[in-house]
């Protein structure tokens, strides 16, 4: 019998850093750094996601084929070095700090590996996979598609921002791309910085809050800032952005086009910030529909698989749906950095071994649904709540249930801990809280006294798969939470208008009750679907069924364990810590229910507030 | 590390939790860990009875014997087991364990397994181990913590266990007692002396100059910790239900030559007329080995024996093994 | 002089060599064209954007890989120091085993 070919691919010193392990193409295990170190988007050289995937192989370090790092340091050398060459003598200091970061870190991944687990596997040594042809591979291989045409939108990596790509079978070819520094992820990163969001992490907030405002600066935008041909393809002038000199996406000159300095972190949010979100976020999704057009052209292929972080932004990836420019998409759903460790595995697997491609189905994808992460037995758990006398009671699955439904119906929200943990981003219903989405208070409660978060942010539904049309204009899975959609009309409620249309504080527009679901309906009645199946995640899925039996909705409120600023819970011990720390009432881990009130006096051993740095 | 390996035993103190595949990271790069389902670390799972014609030999001891630094395969016990046709081994190491703990252990789960031989492992510090009351673990967060561990003793000329059951919560030092204090296991001796002259990376060149002796409760034949050690070997040796061999472990300051074996030695030997029990000293074989091969036993920095270190041990063993089959 | 000098140094007189030296041309597309259709471009550095090997043996070799690297694109202009660039890279391993939890500041991404 052949022996198993096991490659192990490593993200780091990016953004969320992560390691993924695949056996013959499968996937065994992917996980991001900041899980295990918790630190959120810890860049780090990912020692503990590594130590993680090989846990999960249950193989020696010896036993790996190949170690492969996604990224190649010396020709995003080039770029810096270019970079500088072009800026002149001001540049000195980026040049600085990127030859210390490159040539001092970044070159060594060998070194790093080896520290770590002693051997760079059998092909002696580390394969530099390139950025986009990673993304391009992490959404391509596990998708369910022979043939798709891909397309990878992301900030940069080593030149590129933008690619187009065909895959066939085993095969991927790079056809088009966009080059640093013209970058719709950048653009992007550069009105979350100017609307007081965190770069990198705040992308997602600025999508949140575009459906407040009006997208009155269109035009500004595009007759400054961007130039878009018909086919998607775009420059940016670079007269309004910093990133050539300095560490600041943007300029005084970007400042002035918008009147004013960028607003200051944590303060409060205006109609103008609202404006800003709403306009980009149109922007973006024009140019996203245009490439994905030129993709198809291109390709002539009526699949798309979609990777980059761009392709978080779940609400251009709905509208790209709704335009049907393809029969099926399929999105990496941890298309960020994290999924180049993955993407960097199936470069070495087909295109450097030319693996040969099992012949997917069209339906199923070889994700898992995204649970690729550690899972916790029971054992494990009921040792961990009796080393600590934490009170808890173990129960069957159906009771847990109906106990949960009954809770939850009662406006209780439950910290929920089931399986193995979530690849990418998003929870999934495998480390999430949950609540009643048809409770009006959910959504405050939720944002305000469990997640610590600003008030705006909607939560997600999990609704089941057969459900889903019943209270969404969406009929198609959607596992990983990456696409939006309206909201059912039957199910809408009207709101006044009044206060819609002309407070300019957020707080009253966010407490219309726009829905019978109103802790999932966002302020334009879309929502952030996740489609829950019996076959990925039974659990979730039979909680879901139980709250339905009980009360006709198959919908509960997802969103990540976790408070705002703290990677998503890990192990029973973050789930409890983070139970204990928020208002959440009751922590499910796998089998076994704690009740908050039941718990001994919690002491509190570190400042956690100050640790999770606000994102 | 981001899975917690032990859970609480009100008899033992703690045992390994059931059924875990985990990869533990460590200065060689990491090293596998699986257990069973009664909680040994162990390809196998363990049953009562045998079920085939196999001749089963039951292990005891502490980390050394569990592997702690190296995969399940690679530890002595499993070559051991490759290394003899026809053999099936139980290993019942559990990490840390104290000579007391491990017979605690085997009359809690081996007494009643079927076999032919029972091999205890000594390494020779578990002496220190059994008189102390508690011992310091570190947890899967790193933080250090006291926990309380049984312990045997003579009182009014008994024989008698103490600390049963045992405390399952930890404990903190300022809540003992002064005298019982005294009785917590800081890991060896000289702690603070140690640590410095670690630091300064003088480790082997003090050890040999000042004739460091690890263990010096075997320097006289009465020494009380040498009493408790040789009275839980008789009573085991009293209870296997086969034939039971002990095995003395080397530090490796006596495999390395740089501390003298000769009390320990002599305390094993007196030990075996004394009771008329086998014992197997594998020192003789593992020196010899050069001087670069027996550095290579163990890890860098932990004290714990490499692959190359657990091979060797069991070339040594497989041979006493072999003879007593 | 101390390490951190040392490699503060060499920075310099690459930047010099390297940067100041070349910084007469304009390496990135920045032009903004209302008369073209596409901005999209073929596929360059091909070999790197699926995956290569990095030649970090030694200082030797490495700086033999940078001298091919830039050689076969085209840019002469870089190839002056790869000697200093190689010596620095091996100086700065040496130096780089404790990691910061930033991200660094020059690699952007999104979400």
């Amino acid at each position: 019998m052949a022996q198993s070919r096991y490659i192990l691919g490593i993200s780091a010193y990016y953004h969320d850093s992560a390691a993924a392990i695949i056996k013959d193409s499968e996937i065994i295990a992917a996980a991001q750094e900041e899980r295990f170190s918790r630190v959120k988007h810890d860049p780090r050289f990912p020692v503990n996601a590594i130590n993680y995937c090989i846990e999960e192989a249950f193989i020696e370090a010896s036993d790996i084929d190949a170690v492969v790092f996604y990224d190649h340091p010396i020709l995003t050398y080039d770029r810096i070095i270019k970079n500088c060459a072009t800026v002149g003598e001001h540049s000195y200091d980026t040049f600085n700090s990127a030859t210390k970061s490159i040539l001092g870190i970044k070159l060594w991944v060998e070194k790093h590996v080896k520290q770590t687990i002693g051997t760079v596997g059998k092909l002696g040594k580390v394969l530099f996979a390139g950025h986009h042809i990673s993304h391009a591979a992490s959404s391509f291989f596990p998708s369910p598609y022979n043939e798709s045409a891909i397309v990878s939108v992301d900030g940069v990596g080593e030149w590129s921002t933008t690619t187009i790509a065909h895959g066939i079978d085993n095969d991927i070819k790079l056809l088009k791309e966009i080059n640093y520094p013209n970058s719709l992820g950048l653009l992007y990163s550069a009105f979350t910085y100017y609307c007081g969001f965190k770069v990198n992490s705040g992308e997602y907030k600025l999508m949140g809050l575009a459906p407040y405002g009006k997208p009155i600066y269109v035009k500004h935008i595009y007759d400054n800032l961007i130039d878009v041909k018909q086919d998607g393809s775009y420059r940016l002038n670079m007269e309004y952005f910093g990133y050539l000199e300095t560490n600041k996406t943007t300029n005084q000159k970007f400042h002035d086009l918008f009147g004013a300095s960028p607003r200051q972190p944590e303060s409060v949010i205006t109609r103008k910030e609202m404006d800003i979100a709403a306009s980009i976020q149109q922007v973006t999704e024009e140019i996203f529909i245009k490439i994905a057009q030129h993709a198809r052209n291109s390709t002539g292929s009526s699949n798309l698989c979609l990777s980059g972080g761009v392709a978080l932004n779940c609400v251009a990836n709905g509208k790209l749906l709704r335009e049907k420019i393809f029969d099926n998409i399929w999105i990496q759903p941890a298309a960020g950095d994290a999924g180049g460790a993955l993407g960097a595995c199936y470069v070495a697997n087909h295109l450097y071994y030319k693996e040969k491609r099992s012949i997917p189905n069209g339906k199923n994808d070889k994700q898992h649904g995204s649970y690729l992460g550690p899972k916790y037995s029971d054992t494990e758990i009921e040792a961990f709540l009796d080393r600590n006398n934490y009170v808890y009671k173990k129960y069957a699955e159906t009771d847990k249930n109906e106990l949960l439904a009954k809770e939850i119906d009662k406006g209780k929200i439950v910290g929920f801990f089931a399986g193995r943990m979530e690849f990418g981003p998003r929870s999934l219903g495998a480390r999430s809280i949950i609540g009643d989405p048809r409770n009006a208070e959910m959504q405050s409660k939720m944002n305000l006294k469990i997640k610590y978060r600003e008030s705006f942010r909607p939560f997600a539904p999990a609704v089941l798969r057969e459900d889903v049309n019943k209270y969404f204009d969406l009929d198609q899975d959607s596992p990983y939470m990456l696409i939006v959609a309206p909201v059912k009309e039957t199910i809408r409620k009207q709101v006044d208008t009044n206060i819609e249309h002309n407070a300019d504080d957020m707080i009253p527009i966010i407490n219309q009750i726009r829905s019978e679901l109103p802790a999932i309906t966002h302020v334009d009645y879309s929502a952030r679907i996740q489609t829950v199946h019996k076959d990925t995640n039974e659990k979730f899925y039979n909680l879901i069924d139980a709250f339905k039996q009980l009360t006709g909705c198959s919908v509960l409120v997802n969103t990540s364990f976790n408070v705002r600023g703290e990677p998503i819970v890990c192990t029973p011990k973050d789930a409890y810590l983070c139970f204990m720390r928020t208002d959440i009432d009751i922590l499910v881990l796998e089998n076994y229910i704690l009740f908050k009130e039941d718990q001994p006096k919690f002491e509190e051993k570190e400042n956690w507030q100050q640790k999770y740095e606000l994102d | 590390m981001n899975r917690q390996l032990f859970q609480y035993h009100p008899t033992i103190g703690y045992k390994f939790i059931s059924n875990l595949k985990t990869r533990i990271q460590h200065e060689n790069g990491g090293y596998l860990v699986k257990t069973n389902e009664w909680g040994f670390r162990s390809e196998i799972e363990f049953n009562k009875e045998k079920k085939s014609d196999a001749k089963r030999i039951l292990f005891f001891g502490d980390s050394f014997t569990a592997g702690d630094g190296v995969s399940n395969k690679f530890r002595f016990t499993d070559i051991v087991e490759q290394t003899l046709p026809g053999v099936e081994v139980f290993n019942f190491g559990l990490p840390g364990s104290g000579t007391d703990q491990q017979f605690l252990l085997y009359k809690e789960f081996g007494k009643d397994v079927e076999c032919d031989l029972i091999v205890l492992v000594v390494l020779v510090e578990n002496i220190r181990r059994i008189k102390s009351h508690y011992r310091y673990y570190y947890n899967e967060a790193g933080e250090k913590q006291i926990y309380q561990k049984p312990y045997f003793d003579f009182k009014d000329n008994i024989f008698q266990l103490f600390n049963t059951p045992v405390e399952s919560q930890p404990l903190k030092m300022e809540d003992l007692p002064a005298n019982e204090q005294e009785k917590v296991d800081t890991g060896g001796r000289f702690v603070m002396a140690r640590s410095i002259v670690n630091a300064l990376g003088l480790k082997e060149i003090t050890q040999k100059f000042t004739k460091y002796q690890p263990v010096p409760e075997y320097n006289t034949a009465n020494s009380p910790e040498w009493l408790v050690l040789k009275e839980i070997i008789k009573l085991w040796s009293e209870m296997a239900q086969a034939k039971f061999l002990v095995v003395p472990l080397p530090l490796y300051q006596f495999i390395e030559e740089t501390s003298s074996p000769d009390n320990y030695r002599a305390r094993f030997g007196e030990l075996k007329s004394e009771l008329n029990i086998e014992i197997f000293d594998p020192l003789n074989d593992l020196l010899a080995y050069t001087a670069e091969e027996r550095r290579n036993f163990r890890h860098k920095t932990d004290v714990h024996p490499t692959n190359a270190g657990h091979k060797a041990i069991a070339d040594s063993l497989s041979k006493k093994i072999a003879e007593m089959l | 002089m101390n390490l951190t000098n040392a490699i503060d140094l060499k920075i310099r007189k690459i930047f010099e060599g390297v940067i100041l030296t070349n910084s007469h041309e304009n390496y990135l597309n920045i032009i903004i064209n209302k008369n073209i259709d596409t901005y999209y471009e073929e596929p360059q550095n091909i070999q790197q954007t699926y995956f290569s090997f990095v030649d970090t043996g030694s200082v030797e070799s490495f700086a033999d890989y940078l001298n091919e690297f830039w050689m076969e694109k085209g840019f002469e202009g870089f190839v002056s120091m790869v000697d200093e660039m190689s010596e620095l890279a091996f100086l700065l391993c040496s130096d780089s085993d404790t990691q910061s939890e930033d991200v660094s500041q020059f690699i952007y991404t999104m979400y």
